[in-house]
């Protein structure tokens, strides 16, 4: 497959994430490393607190939407660097649940004086089961452009 | 245990120091942010950076690890909502970091026994650098009655 740089994606492409089905035993083992709260972690807490069962902790959310993103887009582009993330949490996040969704380009601004862009997307997290959206994330980033010679850079 | 009317704005916490290795760094993106900029020893050494970088991500939940094991269970929190991340510098192997937050907002829903509390935090490296600066805004617990 060949890379894309800047110049290749455009405002309403959009790239499908695939499934991530959310078990209760990773919801608790992430927890348990990075967000060790009750309701992330302990059933029976949980079982008796607002939500009625575990939830993923929305760092869990997060890194799995990340994750679905390098493979559905991020993996194919050259030299990427992120900038500003903004995520929110749109419903609990329980076992049982199928993740998937999209990521769609909302722009791509050159700065041909740099050689690069700024790419800008919008993505949903949906649990598959009951079409609801979980999670949205826009996110920006810095893209390298073209080079005029054609010829691949180093860096990949 | 810390409830919404201890949250006052303009109240300051300061916590946390934990130090990222290269297999730290490598072993968390393997699993959530497979870029080879955070994987890749030989790729790495070659790019931008000289060696591999963390995961943005990875910053980011090691910041809420802090935290956590700061303030344990003690702020009784209902729901975080929106994080704003703006990821300000590079984090490469054998940063040690910690983290500053500032009470921004609070607003108070006494009918629903709870309040919108908006912080910003500082990721921070040993050179007082901000690595990724967080905004948030999420739900607390009123003290109960």
């Amino acid at each position: 497959m060949s890379w894309m740089y800047a110049e290749d994606l455009k405002p309403g492409m959009e790239f499908r994430f695939g499934r991530w089905p959310m078990t209760e035993e990773d919801i608790i083992s992430f927890a348990k490393v990075f967000d060790a709260q009750p309701m992330h972690i302990d059933p029976e807490a949980a079982a008796a607190g607002q939500w009625g069962g575990i939830i993923a902790s929305g760092l869990h959310t997060m890194s799995i939407y990340q994750s679905l993103l390098v493979d559905a887009l991020w993996n194919d582009v050259v030299g990427k660097a992120g900038r500003n993330v903004n995520g929110r949490l749109r419903r609990p996040v329980r076992p049982g649940m199928v993740l998937t969704g999209k990521a769609t380009v909302l722009g791509v601004t050159p700065r041909p004086e740099k050689g690069d862009a700024i790419l800008e997307l919008r993505s949903e997290l949906v649990d598959e089961g009951s079409g609801e959206v979980v999670c949205i994330v826009e996110a920006d980033a810095v893209l390298l452009m073209r080079p005029a010679s054609g010829a691949p850079r180093a860096a990949h | 245990m810390l409830y919404a009317e201890d949250l006052a704005p303009g109240r300051e916490f300061e916590f946390g120091s934990m130090t990222l290795s290269e297999s730290d760094i490598v072993e968390f993106a393997r699993q959530w942010d497979p870029l080879r900029i955070h994987t890749d020893l030989a790729y790495a050494k070659d790019g931008p950076f000289g060696q591999v970088i963390a995961s943005g991500l990875h910053t980011l939940c090691v910041f809420q690890r802090m935290m956590v094991d700061a303030f344990g269970y003690d702020i009784a929190h209902k729901a975080g909502h929106k994080l704003e991340l703006k990821f300000l510098r590079p984090v490469v192997p054998g940063t040690t970091l910690s983290a500053r937050c500032r009470i921004q907002d609070l607003t108070l829903r006494p009918e629903r026994g709870d309040a919108w509390l908006t912080m910003h935090s500082d990721v921070i490296d040993q050179n007082d650098h901000v690595v990724l600066a967080i905004g948030m805004l999420g739900v607390v617990l009123m003290r109960p009655e």
